[in-house]
């Protein structure tokens, strides 16, 4: 789930242009899909520049960094695993590849981009033209990606495998830049205008004096596999992805999880930040009130993805501090985004029935995790899903609720608009064809 | 009726076609710097004559006048207006259907017109700055550094029309952006100002406008010196790229409505683009103590604030919206033009088709 960008000056006097301060606050931006690595490349007239750190984007990078970073072409990248380094291609055409989710060849996430990235310097230099080039290797790579290449020739190559697993967004500024983007709030951050998004199969490239975009023959709608973690849980609430507004999806599911799975409650609290949205709409539909119950400390971490379950508990305490005045003595419905292991969330009802709260009924906003992603989600092994070992009342029990419910996946697919053959539902356990 | 053209693009082209629909039996004439094959046919088939000669040059094109003995010329595009062709061309007695030198400055000068639009409080202003270095403009930007100021979301042009180019628009709103920004616009203005050195006809050589928004339309006129006549709106694909990215250029395509009106525009708001380019017109003429007798464009955009506001002035026909209206022309251009030379314009009934039209540019990579 590493979060890219790239932009592209054109115009006349575009090597005026000094792109690196742009591209550092987009990956702030974007700094929720990736908190392990973060890279800054650009192209100027002595060819790459590089800076590759681990570590939040802002701790990252200081000022005499961005100052010192030459380079009128910008790309950026944030991972969350200090393994998924951006791929720099030395021959037979120099270029530097970033990308999100996976390839479909049958190694690691790292592997299966340098085997892409190999993939897609030899077919330009065997095709010639660089974008008939990209397109067939997204026609032959199956997998579930969306990457960006920046070649030697000043060409920025992007596009999105043929189902459209992962999102890319295409924005501008005035005249002269262009931007590809993994979500929509980026563009906003860095003051562009969003104008569109990339479609499955497509792939754009920006080049001196041009951006063209070129398809593979588009499957059916049906065929497609847009992410549905991105909608539940991954995307920030004011991105768009796929002209679809994330913050409407997850304020619709908690309407439907509040039609699905009705509770009788005092409050809703929803566990920041994911589940806001759907404590907002649960709320909405049930005519609950909606209560502010945690305030966070220190930076927004993502918990789930942290690697120890010390740090991940940590995490926890640190991020959810409760309001004791918005639980004491009061019914409760809580949402959470997911439920991966328990933990996370056996310390929170703990926590909550400790500062008073009588009847705790969890409601989580998706659906239960059953399997791995295919396309480097970090998830883990399915052995520590407790979905799969529990059924509902029984995770109540362990998690010390007074009842617990996942959302449907068919309300998930309502909330977002899209039928069943056009979602990538995978880790929810629902294989289609 | 000889009547012979100045200039060899698609514009002029489709003049020349309009010529050559008369019912006045033209014979058509023409001077261009390369030849334009598409004229060059409707010259053969109407047995006139085809010169290859500067167009800029006024002695040039006023011998060619004479020699051919024509009875009226026809300026296509902007660069001999401003060289004084017109003025050479009507000093042998040619009428000629063309802005003079003087009266081209409303396009000539990106700056004085806006000077002239202010001194006369003519509607659909922006405020604006010019330099004649990128030094003083650069000083004059360190004393306004205040992020609120209009000076931090500006166009920066060249104060001299220079073939639609070099124009950027830079919005300053994020202040964690504007350290990059400010330094961007400063190295832009030291590039216009080498890009302008070219130009030795006017001082003024960085023009900085505020910013505004909103959909871009082109009013084009007829002008006898008295009236002045709308004709049906054209909105120009400027940017040159794909989601509409990339800078601005001398026009990638255009289309036009069905009638006078473009879908985003009202009769009101068309009246009031009228009035503007009306109020120019008169305002130059004042100005320059002459008149005014050929085509006029204003380059408008529909603001949220101000509603139809200029954002330049063409004395000729746009290229390529021209070709959009003069395709659409069902009147005797001839006609047209005879009236415009009598100043008796506001007698003549001046009628486009009502089907809308669309052009698209073409054009080598680079």
């Amino acid at each position: 789930m590493p979060g890219l960008i790239g932009i592209y000056p054109f115009g006349l006097g575009r090597e005026n242009w000094r792109l690196a301060r742009f591209v550092y606050y987009g990956l702030l931006a974007l700094q929720h899909r990736g908190q392990e690595l973060a890279a800054i490349i650009t192209y100027g007239d002595e060819g790459f520049h590089k800076l590759s750190r681990e570590g939040f984007v802002d701790e990252a990078f200081t000022e005499n960094d961005l100052n010192a970073m030459p380079g009128f072409i910008g790309m950026g990248y944030v991972a969350p695993s200090k393994d998924q380094h951006p791929v720099f291609v030395e021959s037979p055409v120099r270029m530097i590849l970033i990308g999100d989710g996976k390839p479909g060849f049958g190694n690691g996430v790292q592997d299966s981009w340098r085997a892409f990235g190999e993939l897609l310097a030899d077919e330009i230099s065997r095709v010639g033209d660089s974008l008939k080039a990209a397109r067939q290797v997204v026609e032959e790579v199956d997998g579930g990606y969306s990457f960006m290449a920046l070649t030697e020739d000043q060409e920025l190559i992007a596009g999105r495998d043929i189902h459209g697993v992962k999102p890319l967004e295409i924005g501008s500024l005035g005249f002269d830049l262009g931007a590809v983007v993994s979500e929509s709030s980026a563009l906003d951050v860095l003051g562009m205008e969003h104008i569109a998004h990339i479609e499955p199969g497509e792939v754009v490239r920006f080049d001196p004096y041009s951006i063209e975009r070129s398809r593979v023959k588009p499957h059916s709608r049906l065929n497609m596999s847009k992410c549905s973690f991105e909608y539940v849980y991954l995307a920030r609430p004011d991105s768009i992805i796929d002209g679809i507004s994330v913050y409407s999806v997850r304020e619709r599911i908690g309407m439907i999880l509040a039609k699905e799975r009705p509770a009788e409650a005092d409050v809703v609290i929803g566990i920041p930040e994911t589940a806001i949205p759907f404590s907002l709409g649960y709320s909405r539909a049930s005519g609950i009130p909606a209560s502010l119950g945690f305030v966070t400390t220190g930076r927004k971490v993502r918990t789930a993805i942290k690697p120890s379950i010390f740090e991940r508990l940590m995490g926890v305490q640190l991020k959810l501090n409760p309001i004791r005045c918005a639980m004491d003595g009061k019914d409760i419905v809580l949402i959470d985004d997911s439920v991966v292991r328990g933990t996370t969330l056996r310390n929170t009802v703990w926590n909550m029935k400790r500062r008073g709260a009588r009847r705790i009924h969890v409601r989580i906003g998706s659906p239960a995790i059953m399997a791995p992603c295919p396309y480097g989600i970090e998830i883990p092994p399915p052995d520590e899903l407790i979905a799969r070992a529990l059924d509902e009342r029984e995770i109540a029990e362990v998690v010390g609720a007074d009842s617990f419910a996942f959302l449907s996946i068919d309300g998930l697919c309502r909330a977002i608009g899209l039928e069943k053959g056009e979602l990538c539902l995978k880790c929810w356990g629902c294989e289609k064809r | 009726m000889k009547v012979m053209g100045v200039g060899g693009g698609s514009r002029e082209h489709a003049l020349a076609e309009a010529i050559a629909r008369s019912n006045h039996e033209p014979k058509i004439f023409w001077v261009s710097e390369d030849r334009n094959p598409g004229i060059y046919r409707l010259v053969k088939r109407t047995r006139g004559e085809y010169a290859l000669a500067r167009i800029t040059d006024p002695l040039k094109v006023a011998s060619l006048a004479e020699q051919w003995g024509v009875d009226m010329v026809v300026i296509g595009p902007e660069e001999p207006n401003f060289h004084g062709v017109v003025d050479e061309v009507e000093r042998r007695g040619i009428p000629c259907i063309g802005a003079r030198r003087r009266l081209s400055i409303l396009e000539m000068s990106k700056a004085e017109m806006r000077r002239i639009q202010w001194r006369y409080g003519i509607g659909g202003k922006l405020l604006f700055k010019t330099y004649r270095s990128y030094m003083e403009a650069i000083r004059d930007l360190e004393k306004h550094s205040e992020l609120l100021s209009w000076l931090q979301n500006v166009a920066l042009k060249p104060a001299r029309q220079a073939g639609g180019k070099g124009v950027k628009v830079i919005e300053d709103v994020q202040v964690y952006l504007h350290g990059e920004k400010s330094r961007f616009k400063q190295r832009h203005m030291r590039w216009l100002e080498d890009y302008m050195s070219g130009y030795t006809d006017i001082e003024d050589k960085i023009l900085v406008e505020e910013r505004v928004w909103g959909p871009e339309y082109t009013l084009q006129c007829f002008v006898d010196g008295r009236t002045v006549i709308g004709m049906p709106l054209v909105q120009d694909n400027k940017h040159a790229h794909e989601y509409d990215i990339g800078p601005e250029t001398g026009g990638m395509g255009s289309y036009t409505g069905k009638g006078l009106l473009l879908p985003f525009i009202t009769r009101e708001e068309y009246e009031r683009s009228l009035s503007i380019v009306k109020s120019m017109i008169d305002a130059v003429q004042r100005e320059t103590d002459e008149r005014y007798h050929g085509f006029v464009a204003g380059q408008m955009m529909l603001t949220e604030i101000e509603g139809p506001t200029l954002i330049e002035m063409y004395s000729r026909l746009g290229d390529p919206e021209g070709v959009n209206v003069l395709a659409m022309l069902e009147t005797d251009i001839i006609d047209i033009f005879e009236a415009i030379i009598d100043e008796r314009l506001s007698a003549v009934k001046i009628r486009f088709s009502e089907g809308a039209t669309v052009g698209k540019g073409v054009g080598p990579e680079g």
